[in-house]
């Protein structure tokens, strides 16, 4: 059985990271969060090395948000546009080396209000991959399917942000 | 982060945003543990587990096929029994048809209504 503080202390940011982003509702994401880490407290990992419990804990979390969406859907979804970061409670951490002549927290705002605006299995692999930092291979874990359904979800989700932000293409 | 060369450069901004779990996430995750193991009984949790389900299954399946086999084996073994304890009482040695009948010492029943008359 994991510890929970354990839990908690390193996949903490990675699950609220892609709750928040995926559900765009503060707390349903933590509930979610709290969800995943009872089921992988529960669960108990055994011997997975740190990839390894990554990868499950993040596949919990995404198949939580995932019914979460679904049942959304079902009873018809909200009728309010998707929550920009700060209802949310996304916090913005400048990159490094980005050009100081653009506003990069009005681009990053913008840029995730085009996320947002994606089919939910191109959103989810472009936060894993692009927000999260998740290598493809533990993409195709997290998500169970494979590497080639990941590489086309992500150049169909890259195409569409293309165009929606296509001022900054040039 | 992963970044491939042919990405656009403003890709990189999806990793300028991060969330963290709120402060009360361990006392919140702790109380429901607690309230669910309270609220489901142990057996209950146990029956939930889906290896454990599994194998209780199988366990049912292995009985039932071993108790099928048992009782049938069982019931050729007694049928043959009692058909050869029926076949001996009426088509017995003595073709007595299970009747009882007294004989008299080197004679059949047949010879000795002869002798009478």
């Amino acid at each position: 059985m994991a510890a929970l503080e354990t839990l908690l202390e390193r996949f903490g940011t990675p699950m609220a990271t892609l709750a928040r982003s995926m559900l765009r509702d503060g707390s349903e994401a933590q509930d979610v969060v709290e969800e995943a880490l009872m089921r992988a407290h529960e669960g108990g990992p055994g011997f997975r090395g740190e990839r390894g419990v990554r990868t499950w804990i993040l596949r919990i979390t995404a198949n939580l948000c995932r019914d979460r969406l679904r049942r959304r859907r079902f009873n018809a979804g909200s009728l309010d546009g998707p929550a920009p970061i700060d209802h949310v409670e996304l916090r913005f951490d400048p990159v490094e080396g980005w050009d100081e002549a653009m506003d990069q927290e009005v681009l990053a705002r913008r840029l995730d209000a085009a996320i947002v605006k994606l089919p939910d299995d191109q959103r989810e692999a472009v936060i894993l991959r692009h927000r999260l930092g998740l290598s493809y291979e533990d993409m195709s874990d997290t998500l169970g399917v494979p590497l080639g359904t990941i590489k086309s979800r992500l150049a169909r989700a890259l195409e569409a942000l293309r165009t929606e932000l296509k001022e900054w293409n040039a | 982060m992963n970044h491939e060369p042919n990405d656009p450069r403003w890709l990189k901004l999806a990793a300028s945003l991060h969330a963290e779990p709120s402060p009360t996430t361990l006392a919140r995750v702790r109380a429901r543990l607690a309230q669910r193991t309270v609220a489901e009984p142990a057996w209950l949790r146990w029956l939930a587990r889906p290896a454990a389900l599994a194998l209780s299954a199988g366990l049912l399946v292995v009985s039932a096929v071993a108790g099928a086999t048992w009782v049938s084996t069982n019931t050729v073994r007694v049928a043959a029994e009692d058909s050869a304890t029926f076949t001996s009482v009426f088509v017995g040695d003595e073709s007595s048809l299970g009747l009882p009948v007294t004989t008299t010492d080197g004679v059949s029943p047949a010879d000795s209504q002869e002798a009478t008359r």
